[in-house]
């Protein structure tokens, strides 16, 4: 309907706006836990990146590894921070739902994993959250402000 | 090894691994117990083969070998995970609501810093490079890579 787009678009301009603020950020997907995409937004030359996050399985793999990080005995996983050479990916945990942000290798990591604490960034989550059913037994992570 | 592993073991940073791409540990400071490290090295082994098996620029060198997209291929086909440099990830930290977990890939082994909740993730990254830079010829001579 009329009112979804919008809605989705307003969202959609709202992740770009972080695009700018970050330095280095150039694309953010917000998912589930099994990888569906749920909204996104990239640069438009690295919008590959976001395809290749998507069929490589990424957010899948991080929660499954996320989960074997909360065997270590510090408590559940919150974010991974992977440097893959041509890009660094963040991937905040946000259940039910996955951040993951793409950027380049210079990219301001310490803004991308405090990205949580922004309130904007992360009411508009929160508003995400709550329409998502929840999850039970998954032990990778929680809904709090990822540590830096 | 141990040694120059300890020298990282300050302000949070609370040991430090050396391990094989399978998880076998090669040296280690800061345990008192050895089946401590060797879980540390098992997990810390998981999770980078997890990670580097999603590569989205190359990588799946370390074992099931599938397309990479939009980046260039790892090249030499699967086998022993411990033979071969994954083209795609180069290091990884695991923030968890107590402490940090960072891993790098330094000539074909493993390093590993184990640190509270107290060290900056800056801190805890450049330790671990002073340390690779340490350790990347000495390592380089002995495998071979």
């Amino acid at each position: 309907s009329p009112i979804e787009n919008r809605a989705m678009d307003s969202l959609r301009r709202f992740l770009e706006s972080y695009l700018s603020q970050v330095d280095g950020l150039s694309a953010i997907l917000l998912s589930d836990r099994d990888g569906v995409g749920l909204m996104s937004a990239a640069q438009p030359e690295c919008q590959w990146a976001v395809e290749a996050v998507v069929k490589r399985g990424l957010v899948p793999g991080f929660c499954q590894a996320a989960e074997q990080a909360g065997k270590l005995g510090v408590g559940p996983a919150s974010a991974f921070v992977t440097n893959y050479g041509q890009m660094t990916i963040v991937l905040l945990s946000c259940q039910p739902l996955v951040v993951t942000l793409i950027g380049q290798p210079d990219c301001n990591i310490g803004a991308m994993t405090g990205l949580l604490k922004d309130r904007a960034f992360s009411e508009q989550l929160r508003r995400l959250q709550q329409v998502l059913p929840q999850e039970s037994g998954d032990a990778a992570g929680g809904s709090g402000p990822v540590r830096v | 090894v141990a040694q120059l592993l300890s020298q990282t073991n300050t302000d949070g940073v609370q040991s430090s691994l050396l391990l094989s791409l399978d998880g076998a540990l090669l040296a280690c400071s800061g345990y008192t117990a050895d089946t401590d490290a060797r879980v540390l090295a098992a997990i810390a082994a998981n999770l980078w083969d997890t990670m580097e098996r999603c590569s989205v620029n190359g990588g799946g060198g370390g074992g099931n070998s599938s397309s990479s997209v939009g980046g260039p291929s790892s090249g030499v086909g699967a086998g022993a995970a411990s033979s071969q440099a994954p083209a795609g990830l180069q290091d990884m930290t695991v923030v968890c609501t107590n402490g940090s977990l960072y891993i790098a890939y330094v000539s074909s082994i493993l390093l590993c810093l184990y640190a509270n909740a107290t060290v900056p993730l800056g801190m805890l990254r450049l330790k671990a490079a002073k340390l690779a830079d340490s350790l990347r010829d000495p390592i380089s001579q002995i495998t071979g890579k």
